[in-house]
Order: C-alpha cells, then structure tokens, then sequence
C-alpha cells in the first residue's frame, strides 16, 4: 500500500499519532508498522498504541539492556586496556603524540599506570586492580578495545554516545528502541535512566529529541525519595477517593468519547487514567529495594558507604529488567576528585590513580554482583549489558599524574544477550593511544547494539523534517565477532 | 631506553633515490618494480574496492576517487590529488592512510610497514606504469530545469473558485474548492456547529484562551446573521491573537532564551524575538516584511528596534560555550548549517540542510547551492546588541557634554603645562622628602564599648565595626574628630575596661597602591580598610610605636581605616605613622638625571608622577572628575540580535567565511564560496544580480549586503523564492486552523513531502495573501469564517466510508490543545491568570502569566508543558507531535501544581457565592466547559460531592475538599484539554 520511503509519511507525522494514541489504535498505524516489519499481519485486528510491544525485524539475542555509563571517561590503559610497552616507558617522549588531543594540553610524555595489571579467567583477559569484581566475569564479557569518538569534549561525546551525533537534538539509543519495540510492561515506563548528580550536558544527553515525548526515558535521581514526580497522591487523599474521582472522570470522558467515536485518542486519554492508577503502584514497587533479601543486598554492596548508591541502582536497575523495563541506562560513578567533578566523576585531568581508585571502587562491587545475579537468575542471557564512557583518556600526561580525554582510543565492555563470552576485539598501538585495528565507530557499536535487541539498523527509520533518519546516520558496521 | 616510533605516526622521512626516476620523467626499472611489489598490491586489495571503474560501474565509488590508474590517482576525487609526486604533504593519499584526515581503509589501518612504503613512493616521485584511461566521472550536478518542474516550486497559478452545485453550504470561495471535491467525491460536508461549540473553536484558535461565561452566553443569545464574523473580528484585534499564534512561530524558529549544551548560558535579552513576533503579528505586519526582518532586520533598519529583535530568529540556535580548539570551526559549520536548515524548512518548506554533506537526494539542491546559500552568512555572528532608541538624540546630548567639559580638561592640562614644571623644580631644589600623595583626613574616634570580659570585648562586632556613620550617635557615644592626634605620636588617652574604641580616617589617593602603616596599641587592636580585617592582635601590654607593621593596599580615591583599640584594664592608648609610596624605580631614575637631561617623555612621565601631590592639580582633577558624572548615559536596551561582524567560534583568518565542503567535512575544503541562492527558486538572472549587486550595470558593480540579497531573493513571488514563501505560510494558517495542513508535512515542501489534498484552494490563498500585500489576518479571516471551519464535528457514516481519515474535511476534528494553552486555560479557568505582556519571563511553571512568556532554558524546560508535547527548542518544529501518556495522568491527579488550580478554581466558584453543590457543579461547568451541565451530569456530579464530602468523615475541612476533588476532577475532563 504504501512505498517504503513514504513509511512514514502517513498524511503527516501528527496524523499518526493522534490515530495512535496510547490504549488504542487504528488500522493505519498496524500497516505502517507492518511496512517496517515491525508488526506481525496478525495484529492488524488488535489495537496497536504507541508503546505497545512490537515485533523486532529478526529473532533478538537480548530483550533488554542495562547500560552502565562512566560520565567523565575511565581511561582505557588504567582499566583493561593493558600495555606493558607504556609501563616500560613512564616519563618518556612519546613520539608523535599531539598535545593538542584533549581539551588542555598535554605533556607528550608516556605516562604508565598507576595501577597493577592481572589476567583473569580463562580468556586470560587483563584487568587492572581497581576492578576485583568486575575481573571475575570477564569469561562473559567481549572487550572492544579499539573504540573512537568524534568529540574530544565531554557534552558532545555524551551525545554523540547516546545518539550517534555530537550535537543536541537527534534521539538517544533508548528513545530508538523505545519507538522500535515498545514497552513490555505497561504498568512501567519502557526507557529508565537512572543517576546520582545530573551528568555533563544534563537531559539532553538521552532525550528522544525529534522522536514523540512517549518515547524519552524516565530519569530517576537515586538520591531522591520519590524517584517519578507525581507518583504519590496529593495530600490527604486515599486510594479510595481517588478511586472513586476516576470512576466517575471513566464515566464522564467514556460519554464524551462516545459522541466523537473517530477521536482515537479520546480513547487514549480515558485509558491513560487508568494506567497511571495501576502505576501507582506497580512504580514503586519495581523501585524498592528494601524487597531484596539483605543477603543480595549485601553482596552488591548496599551496606558500605562507597558503594552504597551505585549498589542500589543496580539492583533497581536488575528490577526493572525483570519487570519487562526495555533499556536502563545507569551513570554510574564517584567524583574521584584529581580532575573529577560531580557531573563528570572519571575525569581525572591531574590525578588518574586518585580519581579512578575511589570512582571505580563506588562501582566495582555493584556492577560485579550485578552480573552474577543475572546470572544466577537466569537474566545474563536476554540482557545486554554495556559497560564504558563516552571516550578515553591519553597514554601521555597531563601535568605530572593526569590524562586528557581521548577521542582516538577507549575500551568498551559488552556481556550476556547475545554476547560471544572471552572475546577480545580490536586493538590499540602499543602504547594505547589510538585504536589501530578493527576500529569501531560509535554507529557501531549502535548497529551491533540494536542488531542484538532484533533491529536492523539500516530499517529503523523515522521521518523529520523531511528526511528519513536512522539512529546509525549513513554509517554503522556490525561487529559480527562478539557476537555469539 | 630510546622509545619505539609509534606505528600512527609519521615515520621519519627517507630520502628519495634520485636514481628511480630519469629526468624526462621516464620510468626507471627500480620504480616499476617498487610499485608493483609494495604499492600495487595493496591498492588492490584495500582501496580498489570504493575506487576503481569497477567500483564506478557497480556505483560504489566513493568520493570521486579513482585509484586504479596514474591519471586518476593524481587527479585525485572530490578532496583533491590523491597524489602529487614528491610531495608528501600535498598528497592526500597519505593523509588519508595515515588517518589525519579521512581514515582509510575505513575498516582497519595499514600497518606501519606498508604506510611507509606510501610514504617513500611518493619520495619517489610516485612511479606509476598504469597508463590506463580514467573513465570519467561525471559529478552529475542537479538539473534545476527539471527540478523547477515539482508543483511546488512552479508559480502560483491564477485559480478560479469551481462551481458547486450546493451553493447554500458555501460562505466563502474557499468553501467552493473543499464542496468541488466532496462532491467529486459524493460526500457531504457538515453543518454549522452549535454556537456553544463555535465560540470555543474560535476563542481557543484564535486567542488560546476561554471565553468567558458572559461572552459565551453573549454570542449564544445573539441571533444576528454576522455574529461569527463580528466575534472574529474582534479576536483578531484582540493582543492575545498574537500571543497564541507567535508561539507557532516560536516552535518553528527554535526559539529559546539559553544557549543549550553543558552550561546552557543564559541569553537573558532573547526575549525580544518573542516580543517581536507577537508585536508583529497583533500589528498585521505584511508577512514579506516580517520574513526580511528576520533574515536581515538589523541592516535594512538599523535603527529600528524591531528590526533587531526580529533577527533573534537566526540566533536562537544552539551554541556551545565550551569547546576546544578543535571543535570550533566544525561549529562554526554546524552553526551556519542549524541557521540554513531552519531558514529553509520554516520559510520555505524546503530540507535545504540534506545537501551539506551531498546533492538532495530527492529535491533539485545542490551542495552547491547550499553552501552558496550558506554564505549569505559567512559575516553573521549573534550576540547582545546596545540598542538606542534615539541615537542622533544621543550624540547631540555627547557633543553638548563634551563642549561643556572641554574647559576642565583644558584648565588642568594648562595647569599641567604652564605651572606644575616650576612648582617641579622648587621642590627638587628644595630635596625635602617627595611631597605624599595620599591625603589623610584628622581621626574621628567613637567609645567606650564595654562588654564582660577583654575577650568579648575584642571579639564582639559593636555598631561602628558594622557600618561607620559620623553622623549617627550609637547610644549615648558619639563620634569625635580629634585634629590633635597627629601622627607618629602615642596617644594614651583612651578610656574604659574590658572595652573597645573605635578610630577611624578617610584616606584619599589618586593611583591604586600600598602604603606602609606602623601601629602601636594598648591593648589589643584590630584594623579594618575598606571593611576588610587585615590585623588583629588581642594582645595585652602598652602602646609603642612600630609594634605592627602593615601594608595598606589603597584603592584609587576614598579609602577608610577603622582601627579598633580594646583595652583589658588600666591606661589605653594607641600609635599611627604612616609612609607615602615608596619613589618607583622608573621615576627615581628620573629624579636622578639632572633636569637638563631629561627627554620629553621624561619630562611628561614625570610631571605625571608629581601632579598627585600638588593640591592644585588636585583641585582642578576633582573638578574634571565631578562634572564627569554629568556625562549623559545613552538609555540602552541590549536585544539578542544577529549582526554582520557579531559573536562566533573564533578559530582565525576563516572565521568569517564560508568554504563549499566535501561531504560537509570542514577539513575538507574544496574553495570558497561566494553568496548565492536557490537555482530552483530563480527565474531570472537579471534579478538575481540585483539582488546581490547595488548597481548590476555599472563597470565594477559594489556587492550589496547578501543578507538584504537574500531577504529579497525570498520575498520576491515572480523571479525568486516568495511564491514558495506564500504557499508555506497559508499551508500553516490552514494547518493550524484544522489540524492539518493542505500539505500535511508543513516544513517539506520538497518531494518527499506530501502533496496538497488541494492544490488549486493552496494557490487561490497564497495569491489572496500576496495581492492583500501579505497581511495575514485577512487569509485568517477569510477560513474561519467558511463554512468548512464552522462545520460540526459530528460523524457520518457515509463519509465515513469514503474518507475515514476525513483528507477532504467533512467534519472538523477535535483537537488536543497544545502544552502551553492547557496550562492558559488552567489559569484563565481558575481565575488567577496574569495578562500581562512582553518582557523577561519566569523560568516557573506556577507562575501565572500566559504561557508565551515563559522562559525557555533549553537544560530546564518547564515541566508542565514539556509533558504536553511542547518542542525543545533544539529544531525547528512545524508540527507537533500529540502524544497520549500515563505520566500526563499522574500529573493531572497528583501533581501539586494541578491540585492548586483546582483548589483556585473551587474558591473563585464559592467566592462567588456559590454553596449548594448545585450550584457549584453549575458554576463549576459554566467556567471549565463554557455550557451548563446536563441533568444527568449535574446530578452524577453533585453526587460525588456529597459522597467525597461524607468520605472524608469529622474531618472540618471535608467540604472544602471535596469541592477541590470535584474541580480537579472537571479539569481531568477530556472535554477541558479538547475542543471540537
């Protein structure tokens, strides 16, 4: 019925979604989904919405995703990114390095690695001191150790990682799989963010940008009480009055609706009510991790002060994927000080030993324990989880002990859904400064990513302006090596 | 140890053999066969893929580049020569393997070894057998003369009204076009809604707010035929026209008041662009003009303050404040690009940005015409600009000034001139100490303070160590001036145990400087210049001189030291000495050369230094110094505006210019461009050098401004882009009067866009509004008052058959409001609405002025209107998305800020008298519904009151309450966030 290009072009954008509102639907959304092959021919009598779960492109590896991201950038050669060459060489000129690489200037001198560096597991993978925990799973994990970024600066890396563009305005990975899946648990939002101190660049780093508002995350303070806005009555009310006001506000829009039978989204909006009632609940409850034996509390380290929050957030986030949440997005660190600040807590310009031993140890523990309770419960498997910043650091220092960013090298980490266990991709130079072999791109690391959740990144499109983008941009290779 | 060379980087350079290359550029044997065993075959293997005529052929060829023969790789592709023998530096090749600029391969870098060979190849004076013809590739460019024949890029066409048989449905010639079309189709249209429902259309379109209770029941009494057209009239004169429909405009310039990015500065002076907007359109102020306003407003009038705030529309993108150095020019790119995109898709429909990085895809742009367009820029930077509304006013009030100060400066420069060299040279004849500088004044003293102890005493902040006041009596203390305190003497005539006295003097100097001060005290003491404690010594003893030393670090003019002295028992007193500056060095110098010998400059640098300590001098200064204050101050309005010359990325000599860019990559330049416009929107060359040039004809003709060329070339409707502009802005009229447009993707006017449901009713209108010198207020006119606007919203099943997406509009639709009129009704309804206009705006969302004027900062967008749909004000919006979420629920039942607007509205209903539930779901109704309710909802209604009262149980507040849960309750309505 329709071409392919003109998918989207369903008398105008505004048309699909008025037709396509929460809780209801039209034939006209099923066969534009159906055009994506996002849908099955089978749906098309049942009532898609906005949110509603929708058929991947292919069979996926991974149902949901948990993303562990290090605001400020840990440095690749400090965590797994070993390089014996660099130790070897503390204080030399390193030839060639261009001190002009970060956002200051650099010293062009080698800088080694505070830390010590051991292999681990049966992959042997290194893993340096400051990851106890983490070192242990390395056999599930496939490093990428030849990632790239466009932006030496942390607002436009931030961006360019969530959205594969450096500037504001184009929709985060979670906005794209949102739009492309939809939610699983309509009692829960699909796309949750969970942080501490509002990361560099603030809402906009994971904003759907021209995507509908339905599909941006809901962000989540761990530090706050109530972690949703507007999730708790107002005042004195009881469920029963509020009960009560909603079945006659059901009575009164159900009239309304009932004389406007071709306003789907009248429908909608009587719906949504209803939702939010049931959120009411459902919300807090997927956030509570007090339901948690102590034991499991415990072991992700909820009882220490250091890793107390981190260890909470990855509880919730563990919740939240078992509860059917698509994509948590967890940014996750302590300011480590030595360059570090609070909304950039790896960032350590003029101490990277200091900075990184406090900001790994607030995270090492959680993220450790994390994968050993998916694990234990089944999870690991249908969840994706990604680990790393949003670019590296210089092999060369900045003052006598820091390192810049780095655009040109950094380690990325992927386990479970979908992922190959043990796998080492890609490499830097020997000093561990540029990503020299099997480069990967932030487009794909993308396309592997939704290539994993069932998407071909290639077919996920969405119109703006007149032009059909993609999460990928033009570009996007998939790493078919770690996958498994 | 000696480190390893990196494999990235450059490798140093071998020395070419001169012997691989005879000197008639013949090929020696060493040449070829160090081509084909080091170059050839990695050619092959890594780059043949993306550049070869097999490539070509299987339309894989990337950038223009073939490198599978000699002609070709030397020619190079889009960036230039891939190789120019001999020079490594010019070979773009190397560049490219090396990863400085492209990274190739793009998959994985060749190792060390092999770039090396590249490197010596070239050296080598790159000998290269491959004699093969280059196949030509042709850089297709766009073919405009096809382009131009897409409908939207043809003239308007002359359209006459069709014929219609139903001639009692239609009011105006636009009902004629939408019946030709229904009756094609065998469809009947509605009637007219009911006037309950045609009063809210029109408030809520036209002003974006309800109607009040009188006005409706106004104009549901009123019988008369031309009621609707009276009501309309009276909307469109109205101030809130302008405010609803600015905000359109707003979302489609991107319109915001912060620079976006990590540290989303404020621009604190940006709201004049909304000003603007609103002002222009409540003035009906032709769209042309408005359109060159905000393209260049600031140079066709530069006086005019609303000339400048209109160009708020090509600064209200983003801007990173912080970046390196290697970020600037591509943001600079990037903002040139954000200004020409959002220029195209909101004045003309057109996805002008597609063809940055490459010809359009699908519409007749090319990358040339876009970088060309791109360049009408190049000189453009946005900043605060110091707008004077009366600049000649100003200048006349400065020459009057300065005519009056003349006379102060020529008294102190004679002064300078004919006494102060004399006055020189008796004091170095005299050789006293250099006369000071600082004049001291006599010190006033104010005490005892007593407390219990010396510590409290020395610790406790009495009123004169607060604030000093000689005129103000603390208690029964008064302040004393005491002329006989001279310095370099103790003083020991303090009194008082366990207290305190305060001392203090006005220091008066001409230069900024430190002096040095000598303190003695009995007991402790503490000083205080300029409010600043910079000694504190609770120490017990006599006084003596010299016991402190400090430096008192003066500001240029009034100084004041405030010494505390606290005595613990006995006799107290205190000591002061102070030393002028020390002579600087430079000036010593000076002083040390015999008078004769001193040059002019000397002269001068002296009589500077010496001036200062002359009273004289220092009289008249004081007088040129106060008459100084006099100095008119021009009244300035700082306004965001765009400026030829303004704020950008600064990254050097290419700031302000504009390179056409292969791929959009600014590394990649391929030579500058100069300012142009559209092809596909240019009929007429002749035009087109009129825009550009002052004076085409003449010998050397002057380019003129490109921005005035531009907003020229864009407003002209018969040789340049403004028959375009005319059927984008009437598509958005319509398009916000009904829902959806006559073109359904508002902003893509282009091929990928919709096409007109009617394409002969889109012309008839935009030449309506080009012959009505383009006011828009006759166009608005001219669709609400048609039958089909007027027309019910009821289904039909007929219709329904036919056109279920009603594409032909035999109904008008019910339409969520936007963000912004939710949260303009929830004021206006529960009566606390503010209709103040213009000026800054609140960053809160409880702050009870229309929408429009809320602050837009683009890291805190107001929460309320954010969970309706409202844009981010990082892109231009044309059309917003409607979206239906449980979030927009909790909100409307939990959200504080909702529950206040309910409990507002629940005391306006009782305020008024209202206290039977009755009366109060009547009342209720009547102000959140504009009808009454029907019995079975007033008794439902009254009901729930009764139940929700009886549910709160003893509790004295129970009524009030339920009030406030039934109002809450009519604002969750559907029918309050919809109107049919």
């Amino acid at each position: 019925m329709m071409s392919h290009a003109s998918t989207f072009d369903f008398n105008s954008r505004r048309r699909f979604l008025r037709h396509a509102g929460l809780g209801c639907g039209s034939l006209a959304l099923t066969s534009l989904l159906k055009d994506q092959g996002l849908v099955s021919a089978t749906s098309a009598a049942e009532k898609p919405q906005l949110l509603e779960t929708r058929k991947p492109h292919f069979e996926p590896k991974a149902k949901s995703i948990i993303w562990l991201f290090m605001p400020g950038s840990p440095s690749q050669v400090d965590t797994f990114d070993y390089k014996p060459q660099l130790q070897q060489c503390d204080g030399q000129v390193l030839e060639g390095a261009d001190p002009k690489t970060g956002f200051f200037t650099t010293s062009g001198k080698a800088l080694k690695s505070p830390f010590h560096f051991s292999q681990h597991g049966e992959s042997g993978a290194w893993v340096s001191e400051i990851f106890p925990n983490v070192a242990k799973h390395v056999d599930d994990m496939a490093f990428i150790y030849s990632c790239f970024s466009q932006s030496n600066n942390h607002t436009p890396a931030m961006l360019e990682m969530n959205s594969g563009m450096f500037l504001q305005g184009r929709p985060s990975v979670g906005s794209w799989l949102t739009y492309g899946l939809g939610t699983e648990n309509q009692n829960l939002p699909g796309f949750v963010v969970l942080h501490g101190h509002m990361p560099r660049g603030g809402k906009p780093i994971w904003s759907p940008g021209f995507l509908p508002k339905v599909y941006q995350p809901t962000s989540i303070d761990g530090r706050n009480a109530t972690p949703i806005s507007n999730l708790n009555r107002y005042g004195k009310m009881t469920a029963q009055q509020q009960r009560s006001q909603l079945d006659i506000l059901k009575a009164m829009n159900a009239k309304h609706q009932q004389l406007r039978p071709h306003e789907a989204d009248l429908a909608a909006r009587l719906e949504s009510f209803e939702l939010a009632y049931r959120m009411q609940t459902a919300a807090p409850e997927a956030m509570d991790v007090s339901q948690e034996t102590e034991e499991t509390q415990k072991a992700y380290g909820v009882d220490q002060k250091e890793t107390e929050l981190v260890a909470k957030q990855c509880i919730t986030a563990r919740r939240l994927v078992e509860r059917g949440v698509r994509f948590v997005q967890l940014y996750a660190g302590t300011n480590g000080g030595g360059g570090g600040v609070a909304d950039v807590p790896w960032d350590g310009h003029s101490d990277i030993g200091g900075n990184h031993r406090i900001a790994a140890k607030s995270v090492d523990q959680p993220i450790g324990a994390l994968l050993a309770d998916l694990k234990a419960r089944g999870l690991l498997n249908d969840t994706l989880v990604i680990w790393g910043g949003e670019f590296g650091r210089t092999s060369d220092s900045q003052g006598s002990l820091g390192r810049d960013h780095n655009p040109n090298a950094f380690t990325m980490w992927m386990a479970g859904g979908g992922i190959k266990g043990g796998v080492k991709y890609g490499a830097t130079d020997e000093f561990g400064y540029k990503a020299v072999e099997n480069r990967v791109g932030v487009n794909d690391l993308h396309a592997t990513i939704l290539h994993l959740m069932g998407i071909d990144h290639e077919r996920l499109t969405y119109r703006f302006n007149g032009r059909d983008y993609r999460l990928t941009d033009v570009a996007g290779n998939l790493i078919s090596d770690i996958i498994a | 140890m000696k480190l390893t060379v990196f494999s990235i980087f450059f490798v140093t350079a071998v020395t070419a053999s001169a012997t691989v290359i005879a000197a008639d550029g013949a090929l020696s044997p060493e040449g070829v066969k160090f081509f084909e065993s080091k170059i050839r075959p990695v050619l092959i293997e890594h780059c043949y893929q993306c550049h070869s005529a097999a490539s070509l052929k299987a339309n894989k060829l990337q950038g223009g580049l073939l490198l599978d023969t000699r002609e070709g790789i030397r020619k190079g592709g889009e960036s230039g020569p891939a190789v120019e023998p001999g020079d490594v530096k010019a070979s773009a090749l190397i560049a490219a393997i090396r990863h400085e600029t492209f990274e190739m391969p793009p998959k994985s870098k060749l190792p060390k070894v092999v770039i090396d060979d590249f490197v010596k190849w070239v050296e080598m004076g790159a000998p290269d057998p491959r004699d093969g013809e280059q196949p030509v590739v042709e850089k297709k460019d766009v073919d405009i003369e096809a382009g131009k024949q897409f409908w939207s890029f043809q003239p308007l066409k002359n359209v006459t009204p069709p014929q219609i048989s139903n001639t009692d449905w239609a009011n105006t010639e636009i009902d004629r076009f939408i019946l030709a079309r229904l009756e094609q189709k065998g469809v009947l249209p509605n009637g007219q809604a009911s006037d309950r429902t045609l009063v809210r259309r029109l408030y809520f379109d036209l002003w974006g707010l309800p109607p009040d209770s009188a006005e409706v029941e106004a104009f549901v009494s009123d019988k008369s035929p031309d009621r609707v057209a009276r009501l309309v009239d009276r909307l469109l004169d109205g101030q809130h026209y302008g405010e609803r429909w600015a905000r359109h405009w707003l979302d489609l310039a991107r319109f915001a008041e912060s620079n976006g990015y990590a540290f989303d500065l404020d621009r604190p002076a940006a709201y004049h662009y909304r000003d603007f907007v609103i002002k222009a359109l409540n003035d009906d102020m032709p769209y042309d003009q408005f359109v060159k306003l905000q393209v260049a407003g600031d140079l066709i009038a530069p006086l005019d303050r609303m000339a400048q705030a209109a160009t708020g529309f090509l600064a209200a993108g983003t801007f990173t404040s912080q970046q390196t150095q290697k970020e600037r020019e591509r943001s600079r790119y990037e903002q040139l690009d954000d200004v020409v995109a959002t220029l195209g898709t909101t004045m003309l429909g057109l996805t002008i940005g597609c063809a940055r990085c490459h010809d359009h895809k699908f519409d007749p742009l090319g990358d040339h015409d876009y970088y060309r367009l791109t360049a009408t820029f190049a000189e453009t930077g946005f900043q605060d600009y110091d707008w004077d509304p009366d600049p000649e006013g100003t200048r006349k009030a400065l020459d009057a000034f300065n005519a009056k100060h003349q006379p102060f400066l020529d008294a102190r420069t004679a002064f300078e001139k004919d006494e102060l060299p004399g006055r020189l040279a008796d004091w170095e004849a005299a050789k006293t100490e250099p006369p000071r500088a600082e004049k001291l004044s006599p010190w006033q003293t104010i005490g005892p303070f007593t407390a219990a102890d010396f510590k409290t005493a020395f610790g406790q902040k009495f009123e004169p160590e607060q604030k000093v006041d000689l005129t103000k009596p603390v208690g029964e203390l008064t302040w004393t001036e005491k002329p006989e305190w001279a310095d370099g003497e103790v003083h020991n005539t303090l009194t008082g145990t366990n207290a305190a006295n305060y001392l203090f003097r006005v220091i008066e100097v001409t230069e900024k400087g430190p002096i040095d001060a000598s303190f003695g005290c009995d007991d402790g003491i503490k000083v205080l210049l300029n409010g600043k404690e910079i000694l504190s010594k609770p120490t017990m003893g006599g006084a003596a001189p010299d016991q402190h030393i400090v430096k008192l670090d003066l500001n240029a003019g009034r100084n004041e030291l405030l010494v505390k002295i606290v005595n613990g028992g006995g006799p107290s007193g205190f000591y002061f000495s102070s030393k002028g500056a020390t002579t600087p060095k430079e000036i010593q110098d000076i002083l040390d050369l015999a008078a004769e010998k001193r040059d002019a400059t000397q002269q001068q640098v002296l009589i500077k230094w010496f001036a200062p300590r002359d009273d004289d001098w220092l009289a008249l200064d004081q007088a040129e110094k106060e008459h100084l204050t006099k100095k008119p101050v021009p009244n300035i309005t700082k306004i965001f505006a765009a400026r030829k010359g303004g704020a950008t990325y600064n990254f050097g000599a290419d700031t302000r210019k504009v390179y056409f860019l292969a791929r959009g990559n600014s590394n990649t330049k391929k030579g500058l461009a100069t300012p142009a416009f559209l092809r596909v929107l240019t009929n007429s060359e002749q035009q087109e050098k009129t825009w550009l040039l002052d004076d085409p004809l003449a010998e050397s003709p002057v380019a003129r401004e490109a921005r005035i060329g531009l907003a020229d070339w864009l407003t002209d409707h018969e040789y340049g882009a403004g028959h375009l502009l005319a059927r984008v802005m009437v598509n958005r009229l319509w398009q916000h009067h009904f829902g959806t447009g006559i073109v359904a993707t508002p902003s893509d006017f282009g091929s990928q866009g919709a096409r007109p449901t009617h394409p002969e009713l889109l012309d008839y209108l935009a030449n309506r509004l080009i012959a009505g010198g383009w006011k828009l207020k006759p166009i608005h006119r001219l669709i609400v008052t048609s039958a089909v606007y007027l027309q019910s919203g009821d289904s039909n099943s007929e219709a329904m058959k036919v056109d279920p997406e009603n594409r032909f509009l035999w109904r008008q639709r019910s339409r969520r409001m936007e963000a912004e009129i939710i949260r303009d009704n929830l004021l206006a309804v529960s009566g606390v609405l503010d209709k103040t206009m213009f000026g800054p705006g609140s960053l809160d969302e409880a702050d009870v002025r229309r929408s429009v004027y809320l602050k837009v900062k683009r890291s805190t967008l107001i929460p309320i209107l954010q969970l309706f749909d409202a844009p981010d004000a990082i892109q231009s919006i044309g059309n917003r998305d409607v979206t239906t979420v449980p979030p927009q629920a909790l909100a409307m039942m939990n959200s504080p800020l909702i529950r206040q607007y309910a409990e507002k509205l629940a005391a306006r209903i009782r305020a008024e008298g209202n206290t039977s539930s009755e009366s109060i779901v009547q009342a209720a109704y009547q102000l959140a519904l504009s009808r009454p309710p029907a019995a079975s909802e007033l008794e439902q209604m009254t009901g729930f009151i009764t139940a929700q009262a009886a549910s709160y149980g003893t509790d004295s507040n129970a009524l009030n309450l339920a009030v406030a849960d039934y109002c809450q309750l009519m604002l969750c309505l559907n029918e309050f966030v919809y109107f049919d």
